[in-house]
């Protein structure tokens, strides 16, 4: 309570100081992200500008980062030369608060009109240690990139419903050919299955895996798994070293599953992942924005993370094919009307996010290790997924 | 030996200390500049290692509290052994790649030295790989190891020379992902070891090749009776360097495989990287640090004494 | 029978070095060609056009020209002080018989052994200490340049050692009874008897510089208008999607410096100057 008191003292201190500042000159916040080659100018020549106009007393410095942006974010906070505020990976929050290395946003004047406005499954992935550390900034899951010739070819006019039924189309009339592809064993590429066929990871409060993750209806998915690989239906690439779904999906493919950022095309285009004993299911994906401990620019960074979470922010985001995360911008025309728009936020509603957990990227790995030795060494799935399970309590519990 | 030689031994002995001390101010000036940097480049930074490496480093707070040898001891008890599969693959890297690069660093040095026209070509084309960043070839041999049809080399084993019944899925698997990493490691050096063998080439006299061919030796007995015993102590440099340099291995496993499946072409530098940067472990990767340094050190003075005792005076 | 075997040598010689091209030959095609975002299979080894769009791209629409400038900049300089910070103290432990040499020597043998990888963090922490302001010298070219001349310090004075403790004492002595101090021997007969391996030295630290990626990016990644080449060409590898072509065509760009001055200097420095010494001392 008195490091909260002292928190708000210096926060208010600091927001005095900003104040009597602004007169003369204005700061610079700086901001980390990982925009690609179509965001990136609108976040530079729209957003900023617009951003800055009505802030004449904050100037953005945005830096665009690459692929190791996680280990830039590391050393920043090592070195405590950070940014002020940043958009990082939604599997990563916790950890990165659990560093220290972010403050926790919910003590914030203006964060709860900030918390109301937002989709609450994103939201949950900023909670650690009963806080909130940051605001989802914008979301995305996977559905369906499905090839309509290829649908054609298998009895299907345009994207099957069911899976059931494509399974069974896919026996009869391309048996081996492989119709359905993923990449890899990781979680964001076999969690989607894994739960399409009935598997469960933890308990509601990611607190426990076991009993949940070697459950009889866990290994029954993986086992389906397994089987449709056996029937040449359902292949993966770094198992099977077949094609990657971008190529193959031109030629080969019916179908697999991918983020908004897949180019679509005419003959190539997005559908609700067909249901498996009448539910379907997906993985959330996407961004949160948080201010860093390091900051000494907290308010005006805040002030920027209520621009970046307005309306007009994340509609011209949108445009690029960015998916917002206002509760307000669900039933925006913009995006109900939008073929490709209205399919994945139909599918987030089926959508499940990952363990939010500071030791996210072990239990990635104790996932990755286990498939790979059930699909890979033909390990005994119970047994994998019972260990691996204990595992992964006792990096819950950590 | 009498006291009074003693004493003039001592004497000397001491003058010769006084010298090396008097000695000191001038050697500052050259030596100091580059001691201050690698103190503070180098030095500190080891210090700041080793202590890493027996604490719980906390890298926000920079807080470090001792805890003894846990780090070390978790990473020898950790399941799936990813640290002994390192030091497994590490050395596996330097057996397999340091003959194949002395081999052929040596054989097209002799035949580019023999070269009267294109040397200068040649010597290029062998050096390319050497002068391209890690970063470009590790992207273009991902893409040249592509599973199916899509990688270069399998369309071109299967499909244009028909040497393999089925494609390769290269990057997937332990020993074909190794293989990989083998081949690039020994396709980047190659030019390397080729250079300091034409050096060594310079030093050897003509004459001696001119007066064996008079006695009828052909190319290949010169070859070896000539070249090869006096380029031993060329061979021994590449040596120890390709082998130290096999421990530092790391960006070719990081955009070739990441260590999959399941660590199984982990390295030690990509287990550091993993430890420190993906899951905030900075004790651990600082010991993966400490037991690299180790290996590295039992290695070198093997292949000191090894080969001090095979071949007389080397070094 | 010698025709035979002339002919034998060309062949092995030449299908060495289609081997040691195919890489570049690959990457060169690649990049004359357009793909979204997905290479083709199969695979192209000759290109199917000669079009330079990539390379228009990457010039224009990136910060190519601007991070090329930063490296030419950051390369020459590390290049330069390199060579005056080793060779000085490589001359003081070859020429100078002061107390605590041999054990010092071993210090900087030893360190070599270690990896530099975990450095980073302190590295970084001593940049911010030295310079103004938060940041200190974090962001600046000069901050990267001292890293490099003060990482590679204790490795270049051992290569540089070698050489000098090899060549002739009569000289120096020579400048030594005539009345001049050490410093007078160093610019007078040792720098220039050392040139060869100096330039050698010289070369061996552009190459390394120009292709340095890790400690570059962490100490200018912050700073959009300082990253040098490497750095710039890995943020072209999109979150989702890779445009290949320009990965490529910057990389050839990148690349071309290096293999020019390899092809003007390998005779002169590179081979004579490794030829001088430490590869027999």
């Amino acid at each position: 309570m008195k490091k909260l008191f002292s928190l708000l003292l210096a926060l208010s201190m600091l927001a005095g100081l900003c104040a009597a500042a602004s007169a003369e000159e204005p700061v610079t916040i700086t901001f980390w992200h990982t925009y690609g080659d179509a965001e990136t100018p609108i976040l530079d020549e729209v957003l900023i500008p617009l951003f800055e106009n009505a802030n004449p007393d904050i100037k953005v410095n945005a830096i665009r980062q690459s692929g190791d942006f996680n280990q830039m974010v590391v050393t920043a906070l090592g070195t405590g030369v950070v940014p002020d505020v940043a958009r990082v990976d939604i599997t990563k929050t916790s950890a990165y608060a659990k560093l220290g290395g972010i403050v926790a946003m919910d003590e914030i004047e203006g964060f709860d009109a900030l918390k109301a406005a937002v989709l609450d499954g994103p939201l949950s992935t900023n909670i650690w240690n009963g806080h909130y550390y940051g605001l989802p900034l914008n979301t995305n899951c996977k559905a369906a990139v499905v090839n309509l010739e290829q649908m054609k070819a298998l009895g299907f006019d345009g994207a099957p419903a069911t899976m059931e039924e494509f399974i069974a189309a896919c026996k009869e009339k391309a048996a081996g050919e492989y119709k359905l592809n993923v990449s890899g064993v990781g979680d964001w590429d076999l969690y989607p299955y894994f739960w399409l066929f009935g598997g469960v990871l933890t308990d509601e409060g990611f607190t426990k895996a076991s009993g949940y993750l070697d459950s009889e209806s866990s290994v029954q998915a993986i086992k389906t798994l397994l089987q449709l690989h056996d029937d040449g239906v359902f292949t993966i690439r770094d198992v099977d070293g077949t094609p990657d779904a971008w190529d193959g999906i031109n030629s080969r493919y019916a179908m697999f599953f991918e983020g908004p950022w897949y180019p679509f095309s005419e003959n190539i285009v997005p559908a609700l992942i067909p249901t498996y004993n009448g539910a379907s299911a997906s993985v959330v994906g996407g961004e949160n924005i948080v201010i860093f401990s390091g900051s000494q620019q907290q308010e005006a960074a805040f002030r920027f993370v209520q621009f970046m979470l307005s309306e007009e922010a994340q509609l011209e985001l949108l445009k690029v094919g960015v998916i917002p995360t206002l509760k307000s911008l669900v039933e925006n025309e913009v995006v109900t009307k939008d073929a490709k728009w209205s399919v994945y936020m139909k599918q987030l509603e089926s959508a499940q996010s990952r363990i939010p957990t500071p030791q996210a990227s072990t239990v990635e790995q104790l996932w990755s290790d286990a498939m790979n030795m059930i699909f890979l060494e033909g390990a005994d799935v119970q047994e994998t997924l019972s260990y691996t399970a204990a595992e992964i309590d006792a990096e819950l519990a950590k | 030996m009498s006291a009074q030689t003693a004493a003039v031994l001592h004497r000397e002995k001491n003058a010769l200390r006084k010298k090396r001390i008097r000695n000191l101010r001038p050697a500052a000036f050259f030596v100091l500049p580059g001691l201050v940097l690698a103190c503070v480049f180098v030095l500190y930074p080891m210090y700041f290692n080793i202590r890493i490496s027996f604490s719980n480093y906390q890298i926000v707070q920079r807080s470090m509290s001792f805890v003894g040898l846990q780090n070390y001891i978790a990473l020898f008890t950790e399941r799936g052994d990813r640290l002994l599969l390192a030091i497994r693959n590490n050395f596996l890297y330097a057996f397999v790649t340091t003959p194949f690069i002395i081999l052929f660093g040596l054989i097209f040095a002799v035949m580019v030295n023999s070269l009267k026209r294109a040397g200068v070509f040649f010597r290029t084309c062998f050096y390319l790989p050497v002068i391209t960043s890690w970063v470009v070839v590790g992207n273009v041999f991902a893409y040249m190891f592509n599973a199916g049809q899509a990688g270069l080399m399998n369309y071109l084993l299967k499909d244009v020379f028909g040497v393999l019944d089925a494609y390769v899925p290269w990057l997937q698997r332990t020993w074909t992902a190794n293989l990989v990493i083998w081949l690039l490691g020994i396709w980047k050096n190659i030019g390397w070891a080729m250079i300091i063998y034409l050096a060594g080439l310079q030093g050897i006299s003509n004459d001696l090749y001119e007066a064996s061919s008079i006695e009828g030796a052909s190319k290949a007995q010169q070859f070896w009776y000539i070249t090869v015993p006096l380029l031993k102590s060329t061979t021994f440099y590449v040596l120890v360097n390709m082998v130290i340099g096999a421990f530092g291995v790391f960006i070719q496993v990081m955009m070739l495989t990441g260590g999959n499946p399941r660590g199984t072409t982990g390295v030690l530098q990509y287990l550091l990287y993993d430890k420190a940067f993906n899951l905030f472990e900075f004790g651990q990767g600082a010991a993966i640090g400490m037991i690299t340094a180790l290996l590295i050190l039992v290695t070198t003075v093997v292949m000191n004494s090894v080969f001090k005792t095979k071949g007389g005076n080397e070094t | 029978m010698k025709a035979v075997k002339r002919g034998i040598f060309w062949i092995v010689l030449l299908a060495a070095v289609a081997v040691f091209i195919l890489p570049f030959l690959f990457m060169v095609s690649n990049s004359f060609e357009e793909f979204s975002y997905v290479l083709p299979t199969p695979p192209r080894i000759l290109p199917s056009r000669i079009n330079f769009s990539a390379y228009e791209h990457v010039l224009t629409q990136s910060n190519l020209p601007e991070a090329a400038w930063n490296s030419v900049l950051i390369t020459l300089c590390t290049a330069f002080f390199t060579v005056l910070v080793s060779s000085l103290s490589a001359y003081g432990f070859a020429r100078i018989d002061f107390f605590g040499r041999e054990t010092l020597f071993r210090i900087y043998l030893a360190t070599l052994m270690l990896p530099g990888f975990l450095g980073i963090i302190p590295q970084f922490l001593v940049l911010q200490w030295i310079g103004p302001g938060a940041s200190g010298l974090i962001g600046t070219k000069a901050g990267l340049i001292l890293l490099y001349v003060g990482t590679g310090v204790c490795g270049n004075t051992f290569f540089l050692r070698g050489h000098m403790a090899a060549l002739p004492k009569e000289l120096e002595e020579a400048v030594l009874i005539d009345g001049g101090g050490h410093f007078t021997t160093f610019f007078r007969v040792m720098l220039p008897l050392a040139l060869p391996s100096i330039s050698t030295l010289a070369i061996f630290c552009l190459q390394g510089t120009w292709e340095e990626f890790f400690s570059a990016k962490v100490i200018l990644g912050g700073v959009q208008s300082n990253i040098t080449l490497p750095v710039l060409i890995q943020s072209l590898k999109g979150a989702h999607a890779t445009r290949w072509e320009w990965i490529f065509a910057a990389s050839i760009l990148a690349q071309l410096p290096m293999i020019l001055l390899f092809a003007v200097f390998q005779k002169r420095f590179v081979v004579s100057g490794l030829a001088e010494g430490s590869v027999k001392a």
